[in-house]
């Protein structure tokens, strides 16, 4: 499954699409009604997912190729890219920050250790180095981990 | 874009639109749709960008007779609308 195209990816997930067990996985609904899904590679920056969530609306379906199956994640991108405003959710934590350009694959392993201790649900800070270095904050919370 | 009818309570897919979309004059317009609306078959419309409206007929894919072909048009529609992105788009932009 990691080995798994792009194009390859998203037709498993259009095709998954047609089982409602899987339609029920996405949680994240933005405003016009419609349930954003954002499919994202192992070796993708963290900063193109984090681009994709904020053109999404604010939050989307964020699925990914896992050894078993896919990862489904709900993220939610703070309202301003500075704002530390996000709500946790119940056990979340904040862990030590991730680089944004970082890649997704470093993300999901995070993630994996980070739920193991903390629930399913976890905010993160994406340190955005440029210019004007800033950090971004986004709250991920682990749906299915091989959906 | 992709546009789903479920059952109420079984949730199974009942109807579908696969929509090919581009970003023209500031605005979403459809360039094809494969769709299950009509509940007889499963066809693809094609749109232009002269008109922003249906052009020609649409093409039967496939024939609905049974549940399970809603299932093999959901597949096919996607081959139809993604694998044919470019040629799509090609007409679109002719029509």
């Amino acid at each position: 499954m990691p080995d798994m195209d792009r194009a390859a990816m998203t037709r498993l997930v259009y095709q998954r699409l047609a089982d409602p067990g899987f339609r029920r996985l996405l949680h994240a609904t933005a405003p016009d009604g419609t349930r954003p899904i954002i499919v994202v590679m192992p070796d993708d920056p963290i900063l193109g997912l984090l681009h994709q969530v904020r053109a999404a609306g604010g939050s989307g379906n964020v699925v990914f190729p896992a050894l078993n199956g896919v990862v489904v994640l709900t993220m939610e991108a703070a309202s301003d890219a500075t704002s530390t405003d996000i709500e946790g959710a119940e056990g979340d934590v904040t862990p030590s920050p991730l680089r944004s350009d970082s890649t997704v694959g470093v993300f999901l392993e995070r993630l994996r250790l980070d739920v193991a201790f903390s629930g399913p649900a976890v905010s993160y800070e994406f340190i955005v180095e440029g210019t004007d270095e800033r950090t971004e904050r986004a709250e991920a919370k682990v749906v299915a981990l091989a959906g | 874009m992709l546009r789903l009818v479920s059952h109420v309570s079984t949730d199974e897919l009942v109807r579908f639109a696969v929509i090919q979309q581009t970003y023209s004059q500031g605005e979403w317009r459809h360039v094809a749709m494969a769709d299950s609306c009509h509940d007889v078959d499963v066809h693809l419309h094609q749109y232009g960008r002269r008109s922003d409206a249906r052009v020609g007929d649409p093409e039967v894919l496939l024939p609905v007779t049974s549940a399970n072909d809603i299932h093999r048009g959901y597949d096919l529609a996607y081959t139809r609308v993604v694998e044919g992105w470019v040629e799509n788009h090609r007409r679109w932009q002719d029509a």
